[in-house]
């Protein structure tokens, strides 16, 4: 009996995180989820998946979860015996006797969720869900406050790329071609507004910024191009040949090799995940069956690494090695979102080979400026 | 997965990741609520048969009643903003697959909560990204940024 309940409640960790991650990875609202698990008796044993957070009741369990992009984490299960007993004998002798017994954290914990605002359950402040009326196609407005722009509102016309990961934690990226609306009130188009890409990413709290990046490479090229180009002697072009040496100087004068890179309009950061207590420890004994082969992605030619951390895949794809996983970090993430001028589209949804040599032959250039 | 979990003790789980701390007053409240509350009995537990294998949707029905009476404190400064609903399937989770994203109760938002005892939950409040790209486009025919449009044209 002992047995069946400790694969039972392994087995039940597996869906409260499957569900979770599903959660996750369907609802761009979600910055992260809660899973509660609710002692009760032996006979009431149940997965339930929610809209908001989870509750799965099972024998002698009680257990709280946060999911979210940087990491997870589960409370310390323990023998919820006052809860036991407050469900058990509320239902059974009435509520004098059970109270006796103290419920006050069963109470405090179904208050906190009952009373707690959607931001506080994990839905982003900064996306929001909307559907027309009369019925149409759903769509999602994205606030993004630049400090230097101010707040500017977009609303999603189509997604262009998405990662659907097998772990929660991760950069999760989701693409989308959108337009700037005038406010979350009034969804039409700004003046002159054209349709661009946003991109809606998780990074490190240590990351660089994609505009960071941008900006410094912009700085150490401009840097570069104005010490040696005056000479009319790049190093790395000596041996090119003419004809190509004066394409290249040609492409890096007057900055025209800018226009191989994305133009940036607005950029924000977002809430940011909570940290780890520093009592949090990994448990490898959570899921009672190892995972024995990981899923490929979903999408063809998609790369697979980013379909795990870099632990998770070494630890599933070499359990046979004595070698253990390398230790996470457990590091902080916030929310980045970017908005692009250039209307993209995903290299694997070009249907046209002009169109695609046309792509790689700019990612080149692109490519080639930064090498310097 | 099990790489990118941390376990935590209680305390400091709930300190660190609750979404708000209830005060002592509050919590007693809703003791005090759940203490003069007509609750279901044992009831539930009566219509249970170990023998019949898994059968947890008997046992959520209290919870709901739990809840039900916890969301109508008064004296509270915040806004119940969940409802806890009981919608069973006829199958129990738990004896189903975990890839399996069938629901069977939620907190669903208390303001989108449709009226009637009969009247259809849709649990998932936003439709999978997923969908949103191949129901809205599935041959890519259809750009759904032209909609803004149409409500020009009639």
């Amino acid at each position: 009996m002992a047995s069946f309940w400790l694969t039972d409640i392994g087995q039940n960790r597996l869906k409260v995180v499957g569900a979770a991650n599903y959660a996750m990875n369907e609802n761009p609202e979600r910055m992260f989820i809660y899973g509660v698990m609710i002692i009760s008796l032996v006979y009431a044993r149940r997965l339930l998946i929610c809209a908001c957070f989870k509750i799965t009741i099972e024998a002698n369990v009680f257990t709280l979860w946060y999911f979210s992009r940087s990491h997870s984490a589960m409370s310390e299960s323990f023998d919820w015996m006052q809860v036991n007993l407050f469900c058990i004998l509320i239902l059974v002798d009435g509520a004098e006797w059970a109270f006796l017994k103290n419920p006050k954290i069963f109470v405090t914990v179904l208050l906190s969720f009952i009373y707690a605002t959607p931001v506080e359950l994990g839905f982003d402040p900064n996306v929001k869900e909307y559907t027309p009326t009369p019925p149409g196609p759903q769509y999602f407005i994205y606030t993004i406050n630049d400090g230097e722009e101010g707040m500017a509102y977009f609303k999603t016309l189509r997604c262009l790329s998405e990662y659907r990961s097998l772990c929660i934690s991760g950069r999760s990226t989701r693409v989308w071609k959108a337009i700037q609306i005038k406010s979350l009130d009034d969804h039409s188009p700004v003046n002159c507004a054209k349709e661009v890409v946003l991109k809606d990413i998780w990074l490190g709290q240590d990351a660089q910024t994609e505009r960071e990046l941008q900006t410094n490479l912009f700085t150490d090229i401009g840097a570069y191009i104005k010490r040696t180009l005056p000479g009319g002697c790049i190093p790395q072009l000596r041996e090119s040949g003419s004809v190509y040496s004066e394409l290249i100087q040609d492409l890096l004068g007057d900055e025209k090799w800018k226009k191989h890179f994305l133009t940036i309009l607005f950029d924000g950061i977002g809430v940011p995940c909570k940290e780890r207590p520093v009592s949090a420890r990994p448990d490898p004994t959570l899921f009672d069956e190892p995972i024995d082969e990981p899923v490929a992605p979903r999408s063809q030619g998609a790369d697979h690494s980013r379909a795990y951390s870099t632990s998770v895949l070494h630890e599933q794809t070499s359990s046979t090695s004595a070698a253990p996983a390398a230790p996470r970090t457990f590091a902080p993430k916030h929310r980045y979102f970017v908005v692009f001028q250039e209307l993209c589209k995903a290299v694997e949804d070009l249907t046209s080979f002009s169109d695609t040599m046309n792509a790689l032959k700019h990612a080149v250039k692109g490519h080639f400026s930064m090498s310097f | 997965m099990r790489s990118e979990m941390v376990v935590c003790p209680w305390n400091e789980f709930w300190q660190h990741y609750s979404p708000w701390a209830p005060s002592d007053a509050i919590v007693q409240e809703g003791i005090s609520v759940l203490e003069n509350a007509d609750l279901d009995g044992n009831e539930w537990a009566k219509r249970v048969d170990p023998s019949a294998g898994p059968n947890e949707n008997a046992g959520f029905k209290s919870l709901q009643d739990i809840a039900w009476k916890l969301q109508h404190m008064e004296n509270m400064d915040r806004h119940a903003s969940y409802t806890l609903v009981h919608r069973p399937n006829r199958v129990p989770l738990s004896t189903i697959s975990s890839g399996n994203h069938m629901t069977d109760g939620c907190f669903y938002p208390s303001d989108g909560f449709p009226n009637g005892t009969t009247a259809p939950l849709e649990l998932r409040r936003t439709a999978s990204v997923h969908e949103y790209k191949t129901k809205s486009d599935p041959k890519r025919t259809h750009d759904a940024s032209l909609s803004y449009l149409w409500h020009h044209f009639g």
